[in-house]
């Protein structure tokens, strides 16, 4: 034993006396490090050894999913993927009594009513809160009746089913805890089965519903007095022509925020939104089969029932659904008395130019202080709205800020901006998301910088910004 | 000017090193604190066994760095997967919270998505299965293996380091 021996050495010396090193760590360390993994890892976890097979089921969350089909395989060997999965979540809910959270996403394949009704029976029997559930379509037939035992989720906080089923809804369902619901793709049976689900979540405050289908329903009642934040995303392309006389009632006087993105057709009726601070709305007349009028009768409606918001997001495609000014009286839209923050964008190609609508909407927002825009908008040079014979009042009193979402620095837009720093003296900040070739040219954007900072010396920040689609995503994200 | 011995602790650990730190880092270690609290007078000297040197060593480097507000910074990357263990087993000892978390986590992206063979050799587990009953629990558990045929041994060799 000759030299010195360093710490680190002594301890190995000592180590190789030990067989199993498993005993060095506690079985709570070991499940607290198992609770840092994906769950895929955990599972595996079971074929260690003996004294491994059971200690993963004494976690309290999972997620198990199968995304996508493996497409090496045939489409039995992937139903039997699907079927021995449910079959060890089956396993793990009978095995254990702690589980908290627990996710189960399968991509769209056939899968047993039975044993998913089964496996919700099973959950009941935990503390669950959270839940997620992404299924399939149902065999042998289309409807799945929710089991009663669903009712026994006392502690349940947040719900997502993704059940490419028809649901019928028992109707003495009842979430006495949940704060969070997301259902999406679900038919839904008939408008009683709507409101039985909604009447039996007597604390709901985020609802979400995407996606779903309506085919025999005509009217939904959203009334729920904890609501606070609703979502309806229903996708503008996808609309059956019956579709196009659905109503949507919202009663919600402790809304907060309210999205809307489908088609301009389906009619919503805001009932009391005397709390909503922030809305988004995208409504796109994808088919044009409907008559102008009532698509514009459904947005001023819309409105009207937002009047009181704060901060509204609304693409250029609704604008522009009520661009026919021989058909549409654009007075009959709402004066917004406390908005802010007004967004324009566009859902789609972003460089599509801003409605011409705008100056009207912009008449009704006296208070404005911030505002995002596509392009510039060509109607405030020529014509009727040119700023030559009138111009909102929110410029010359409030506007803060102006923000234009895509910008290639020809003379009209130059114009524009010169316009709104000649007539809004409170503009302290211009942002201008520039294309990547005037970007690129200096020259140009430091020629561009000074027309606009000799209207007013100093007074303004102005800032090129680069426009790119994931930036101006970002920015809006920031921006809701 | 002499400081006074009472804001500092002293710990001695397993290899004999006696560290003097300051009371506020003995009061992270519970399992220090709780001895310094059961003593009926001022401890002189306190041992902590399962702890050696070079683990305080890197425990004041935790400590000062998340003193000045960069924890972040703080890297186990430099210990092999065994000097990670027994760092955490002192840390455990200790009962250290966020040091444990930091540890914990470090273990834990080491093995995130490694073979069963990896797994088992990380932690010197024996595989005490029949071969029936590991194939009986693999198969049930298909889904964790991604549905791939795998036979005990070539889980062994698949070890991504």
């Amino acid at each position: 034993m000759a030299g010195k021996i360093s710490s680190t050495d002594v301890h190995k010396i000592q180590r190789h006396n030990v067989d199993d090193m498993i005993s060095d760590l506690p079985e709570g360390v070991l499940l607290h490090i198992l609770s840092l993994l994906p769950t895929e890892d955990v599972v595996r976890t079971s074929v260690l050894a003996t004294k491994w097979r059971h200690l993963w089921t004494y976690l309290s969350v999972f997620d198990f999913k199968i995304p996508y089909p493996l497409y090496n395989k045939s489409k039995d060997q992937n139903q039997n993927s699907v079927n021995c999965l449910l079959d060890l979540v089956g396993r793990l809910l009978r095995k254990s009594n702690c589980v908290e959270r627990l996710s189960i996403d399968i991509f769209v394949i056939g899968v047993d009513g039975d044993k998913v009704s089964s496996l919700i029976s099973s959950a009941s029997k935990h503390k669950l809160q959270y839940l997620k559930l992404s299924l399939g379509v149902p065999i042998p037939n289309d409807k799945f009746a929710l089991p009663h035992c669903f009712s026994a989720f006392e502690s349940l906080n947040e719900l997502c089913l993704g059940l490419r089923f028809t649901l019928c809804i028992p109707s003495d369902i009842c979430f006495p805890s949940l704060k969070k619901l997301v259902v999406s793709d679900v038919e839904f049976a008939n408008e009683e089965s709507v409101q039985q689900l909604f009447s039996g979540c007597p604390v709901l405050q985020e609802l979400t519903l995407y996606n779903c289908y309506w085919e025999n329903i005509e009217q939904i009642n959203i009334a729920i007095s904890t609501l606070r934040k609703l979502t309806i995303y229903f996708d503008p392309c996808c609309v059956d022509d019956e579709d196009d006389e659905m109503t949507v009632m919202i009663d919600a006087v402790n809304l907060l925020s309210l999205s809307c993105t489908c088609h301009a057709a389906i009619r919503f009726i805001p009932v009391n939104l005397t709390s909503i601070v922030d809305a988004h709305v995208h409504l796109e007349d994808y088919s044009q089969l409907v008559p102008v009028l009532y698509v514009a009768h459904c947005i001023f409606e819309l409105l009207s029932g937002l009047n009181n918001v704060k901060s509204l997001d609304i693409t250029n495609d609704t604008l522009e659904c009520l661009i026919d000014r021989t058909e549409v009286d654009l007075n009959l839209l709402p004066t917004f008395h406390n908005l802010t923050h007004l967004c324009v964008y566009n859902f789609t190609d972003e460089s599509t130019a801003t409605s011409g609508v705008l100056p009207d909407i912009l008449r009704k927002t006296p208070k404005l202080e911030v505002l995002y825009i596509p392009t510039v908008v060509r109607e405030y040079l020529v014509g009727e709205d040119s700023l030559l014979n009138s111009l909102p009042c929110c410029l010359k009193s409030s506007l803060k800020r102006l923000c234009i979402l895509y910008f290639s620095g020809d003379e009209d837009e130059i114009e524009f901006v010169r316009l709104f720093l000649k007539n809004a003296p409170f503009l302290g900040e211009i942002q201008l998301f520039c294309v990547r070739s005037l970007l690129a040219n200096v020259e140009k954007v430091a020629d561009i910088q000074d027309q606009l900072q000799s209207v007013r010396p100093g007074a303004c920040v102005i800032k090129f910004l680069n426009g790119s689609a994931q930036r101006q995503y970002n920015l809006l994200a920031k921006f809701r | 000017m002499a400081s006074s011995s009472s804001n500092l602790i002293s710990l001695k650990t397993s290899d004999g090193t006696v560290f003097k730190v300051e009371r506020a880092l003995a009061k992270t270690m519970k399992t220090v604190q709780a001895i310094i609290e059961e003593a009926d007078a001022n401890i002189y000297m306190i041992p902590i066994h399962n702890v050696f040197s070079h683990h305080m060593d890197m425990i004041i480097d935790y400590y000062k760095l998340s003193v000045a507000g960069k924890s972040k910074e703080f890297s186990v990357e430099k210990l092999d997967n065994d000097e990670l263990k027994d760092f955490l087993l002192a840390v455990h000892y200790l009962n250290m919270e966020d040091l444990f978390e930091v540890l914990t986590q470090a273990v834990a992206d080491r093995l995130e998505k490694k073979s069963v063979g990896y797994v088992r050799k990380y932690f010197g587990i024996e595989n005490d299965f029949t071969p029936e009953e590991y194939a009986a629990i693999r198969k049930k558990n298909d889904w964790a293996f991604k549905g791939d045929d795998i036979e005990p041994e070539e889980d062994e060799e698949k070890q991504e380091e």
